[in-house]
């Protein structure tokens, strides 16, 4: 009885650490070939703990169709899997990270069919993505403390390296990788590394250093010059009265810049010049603002950009065509979710239906 | 004691007892109205349903959560297996918001507020009541949805052991044997159980149907009970240790790709250790200390360390409860009651406010009245009230009520009942100090129910038709408090209601008995996407149907059928999180035989004999086609 509570209040710690997202694309990621603007959205739902419900939602702007269920309908009513958490393109190919399942699902973002997909074994769970190169990915298995290398063109898994406890975030700036070891908080704060970001020298495949963060550090984002690297830290969850903190590092010299406190959500990402993060509003247990931290000046006061009166902000991205952004709302974390389209400034301009849970969105 | 026409006895419990005990019981409730007739009805004031010793050995249940499975208004969330959680639900009400209480001691633990069911053998139990609405202010805390009163097995002289066997490594035995002399009575019951719990079923993962066994599902429970009583003139005085101790798998979902919790194991040890004093006068007193200790281990959460998780709870309780006797004024029947309760618990994940562990006080009180008004030579109307508060060491206190009308004629055997009730649940240890999860904040839960019956008996036929409505306040949900973890608020609001009937009917030949409910149980925040809709795991239709055919002296057939309906798995009863309604049929054959002063009952049951494939709860799946034989020996 007691442990069933004990070990799902583990199990939210554990997945609901997915509930933030962190920008993992890259200078080098390859353009994706599909003629822009195609105005099509593919939204990672993340699912209900243990529900074996994760799924995938694709949105046309253009018509106004959804299909808040493509993964299930273009694949014969096959599940895509337990708790999903991030996308990422390479050419017509989505590369989708489903962490309790230990799959790295690939399908063809035209038909939504799978075309392939990399199950991993062990503590090894995929969270977060990053496609270096056609032929190089980039994962962190989190429970597996590391991160896997898989080549997308062939979808096969080539090595796991171990780079540190519970490693969230991953982002690879020319020949590094610099991968976000939370340590989930209190659960491994006193582990070797907790708390700090490796940077993995891809050539030797080995760790090179460990760049000090902050306490459960989880994203980890570049600037689009690749010079600037962003890490977000949650702080502990038995002090919430801490506040969150994002740092800026030098992504050649690994030096760190900048540093700001606040009540940050997460889902850190960059485009444009500016940061944006989630602000965090501990009354209404939700986001209440997109904060833009305009990062080309000495002294930043981020700019907070409102978000529609009762969302659930699970996370944001940017959308590429036409500005704006898509909010993805939670709801209840029990029921399925909402995409906002917003505009630059956070007016709501449409809504639509997806799985449960939103969290990660491609849009191309 | 009040007689008329020689028809209707009210038992206002001797010169009117509001409050009384049943047997050995602890039980304090309002006492029962005894329509005297050629059936010899009792009809209680709120509804009820009660399992007997007798059609506890006839059913094919080893567990409470077996038994109870099909009683109007329930709903067991069961995990499956032997050794998977298995928890009550009363008209849509949470486990935690149904007390179960054994011998008169509440059993939900502070920790959770839950009680697991498969975790009690039906080889130990006398009686299994189940009373349906707010009930707290009989009860106490918990009491919500309905109340679960175990009672224990009162053995009669000489042995009585019992063995089986069944599919997928079953094992069972029990024994229980009662020795008088003069004034002093000791008895002793005994049950073990074990189960390897590789059950196979078929799983879709990643497009493909496979047929695997369920893993780490392995169980073996033992639990007993010695019971010393001495009457001595005008004083009963009771001695009873119950205990129990398992040790089991605790597989989680089974998912695409994983299974969660694939090796953890869940290792549990019970006392119940309680006194009582019957004394001259109508003087109760009654004391009780309860030991649990749970360990949880599982070496794959790494997460937690590299030897992965090994969590301890360790939770004790006392209570200390007299009931002096009841005093009529002015035609009115009054008792009290007074309660203290002390619950205490260290664990391994928890923030305690200080120190280690956390404790509650309790101090409860409670007044009963009741009113027998004569109508007729052949009708009367019964009016109970009670009030009773509730002061805690750590949490808000809680005052609630009940009110009562009961409506009985005897030459037409009829009854009619209503009642109006509050109830409240304070917040679990759970709720309150779990890391990350826990807010000292939370309040108690409270509701609101109205019950109104109606129950009919003619030749050996029973008849009981209820509707009832619960408003459920202050529900204690867990919320996103951020977006990377969760908490608990006192955010929900519920509405129940819905009509439960009963039927049973009896010759010497056949029984038959069936149970239905209707019931519509939804968010009822208006503010919020999710009113109206159907709560999770609260299904819309229950139904059972069980017949029994006694075939001369030394055979007895029955068969079962159980129906649970729809359950939603997300708060926007999305089509896709309906798990489809479940049918489930079991049948049992009995043969008797007599050798001198041995009597030999075997049985054999075939359960889920239709060999459905289905879940309660989504991603544990249930057993399939499971055989059981059962011998038992009596030496009289």
């Amino acid at each position: 009885m007691l442990v069933r509570c004990s070990l799902r209040a583990l199990l939210a710690l554990v997945v609901a650490a997915v509930l933030t997202a962190c920008d993992s694309s890259s200078p080098s990621e390859p353009p994706v070939t599909a003629k822009p603007p195609d105005s099509i959205a593919i939204v990672v739902n993340q699912g209900t703990f243990g529900q074996d419900n994760a799924s995938l939602t694709r949105i046309d702007f253009r018509t106004g169709a959804v299909d808040a269920d493509w993964f299930a309908a273009a694949n014969g009513g096959q599940k895509l899997g337990a708790t999903a958490n991030d996308i990422a393109l390479k050419g017509d190919t989505a590369f989708i990270t489903v962490t309790t399942s230990k799959t790295i699902e690939a399908i063809n973002i035209r038909t939504g069919k799978s075309v392939g997909r990399i199950q991993l074994s062990g503590q090894s769970e995929p969270w977060r993505m990053t496609i270096v190169s056609p032929t190089l990915g980039i994962v962190t298995t989190t429970n597996g403390d590391g991160i896997a290398l898989f080549n997308p063109s062939t979808i096969v898994l080539l090595a796991t390296l171990s780079t540190g406890p519970a490693t969230e975030g991953v982002a690879v700036s020319g020949n590094y990788a610099f991968v976000a070891n939370s340590g989930y908080g209190d659960l491994g704060k006193n582990k070797p590394h907790a708390g700090t970001i490796a940077v993995v020298n891809l050539s030797t495949r080995q760790v090179e250093r460990y760049l000090p963060a902050g306490p459960n550090v989880r994203e980890v984002v570049l600037s689009s010059d690749g010079k600037k690297l962003y890490a977000f830290y949650q702080h502990l969850y038995s002090q919430p009265d801490s506040l969150q903190g994002i740092i800026e590092y030098d992504a050649q010299t690994f030096q760190e810049l900048r540093r700001w406190r606040g009540r940050y959500g997460g889902s850190l990402q960059f485009a444009d010049g500016s940061l944006y993060v989630l602000d965090y509003d501990p009354a209404t247990y939700s986001a209440k603002n997109i904060l833009k931290f305009d990062v080309s000046q000495s002294t930043v006061t981020p700019t907070p950009i409102p978000l529609p009166s009762g969302v659930t902000a699970n996370g944001f991205a940017i959308n590429p065509i036409g500005g704006g952004f898509l909010l993805f709302d939670a709801r209840d974390y029990q029921s399925n979710g909402r995409v906002l389209l917003l505009t630059k400034s956070g007016q709501l301009l449409r809504e639509y239906p997806c799985g449960v849970a939103p969290v990660r969105a491609v849009i191309f | 004691m009040q007689w008329w026409g020689g028809q209707v006895l009210v038992l206002c419990v001797a010169t009117a007892h509001v409050l009384a005990q049943r047997g050995d019981s602890v039980r304090y409730t309002f006492a029962p109205v005894l329509v005297e007739d050629s059936a010899r009805a009792v009809v209680p004031a709120v509804p009820t349903a009660q399992i007997t010793r007798h059609e506890l050995e006839r059913l094919p249940a080893a567990t409470v959560a077996d038994a109870v499975q099909g009683l109007p208004g329930v709903f067991v969330r069961n995990y499956g297996g032997l050794g998977g959680l298995k928890t009550i639900s009363v008209r849509g009400a949470t486990a935690s918001q149904t007390a179960v209480v054994l011998e008169g001691i509440r059993l939900n633990a502070v920790a959770n507020g839950l009680v697991d069911l498969g975790q009690l053998p039906t080889a130990l139990l006398e009686t299994i009541t189940i009373e349906r609405g707010s009930r707290s202010a009989v009860w106490g805390a918990n009491a919500v949805g309905g109340t679960v009163e175990l009672v224990l097995r009162q053995p009669g002289d000489g042995v009585r052991t019992r063995a089986a066997i069944g599919a997928f490594g079953e094992r069972a035995a029990a024994i229980e044997s009662s020795v008088s002399l003069r004034a002093h009575t000791i008895s002793v019951l005994a049950d073990v159980q074990s189960s390897r719990g590789d059950y196979p079923f078929t799983f879709e993962e990643f497009g493909t149907l496979q047929r695997i066994k369920r893993t780490n599902g392995d169980a073996t429970l033992g639990s007993g009970v010695v019971r010393w009583q001495w009457r001595a003139s005008p004083g009963v005085f009771r001695f009873t240790l119950f205990g129990r101790s398992s040790e089991r798998g605790a597989p989680g979902a089974v998912l695409q790709g994983a299974i969660e919790n694939a090796v953890a194991r869940l290792s549990e040890t019970e006392f119940l250790a309680l006194a009582s004093a019957h004394l001259g006068e109508g003087w109760t007193i009654r004391a009780a200390f309860r030991a649990f200790d749970q360990r949880y281990r599982d070496s794959l959460a790494r997460f937690r360390g590299p030897n992965g998780a090994d969590d301890r709870f360790i939770a004790r309780d006392a209570a200390v409860v007299i009931e002096p006797p009841a005093v009529v004024l002015w035609k009115v029947s009054v008792a009290p009651k007074l309660e203290a309760y002390a619950n205490t618990l260290r664990g391994d994940l928890y923030r305690f406010r200080a120190g280690s562990s956390a404790t509650r006080l309790q101090l409860g009180g409670v007044i009963g009245a009741q009113y027998a008004q004569r109508i007729d030579s052949s009708a009367a109307v019964l009016l109970e009230s009670g009030v009773r508060g509730d002061f805690y060491s750590d949490v808000p206190s809680a005052v609630i009520g009940l009110l009562q009308a009961r409506w009985v004629k005897a030459h037409f055997p009829l009854a009619l009942r209503m009642s109006l009730s509050t109830g409240y649940r304070p917040p679990s240890f759970n709720e309150l100090y779990y890391q990350n999860f826990g807010s000292l904040d939370i309040r108690p839960e409270r509701s609101v129910s109205v019950n109104a019956g109606v129950s009919y008996q003619h030749e050996g036929a029973q008849l009981e038709l209820d509707g009832f409505a619960m408003w459920i306040g202050d529900q204690i949900i867990a919320v996103p408090r951020s977006a990377i973890t969760w908490s608990v608020q006192n955010a929900g609001r519920v509405f129940s209601r819905g009509v439960e009937g009963a039927f049973r009917w009896g010759k010497p030949q056949w029984r038959l008995s069936a149970a239905g409910t209707v019931q519509l149980v939804t968010y009822d925040d208006r503010a919020s996407f999710t009113y109206g809709k159907q709560v999770l795991y609260t299904p819309a239709v229950l139904g059972m149907f069980r017949i029994e055919r006694q075939i001369g002296n030394d055979l007895r057939v029955l068969a079962q059928a159980n129906y649970i309906g729809t359950r939603y798995t997300q708060t926007d009863n999305a089509p896709r999180s309906a798990l489809p309604p479940v049918g489930t049929f079991d049948l049992s054959v009995e043969w008797l035989v007599h050798i001198g002063g041995v009597r030999l009952a075997a049985t054999g049951e075939l359960l889920n004999a239709l060999d459905a494939e289905y879940a309660i709860i989504r991603n544990f799946p249930m057993p399939g086609r499971m055989w059981r034989l059962r011998l038992q020996v009596v030496l009289e």
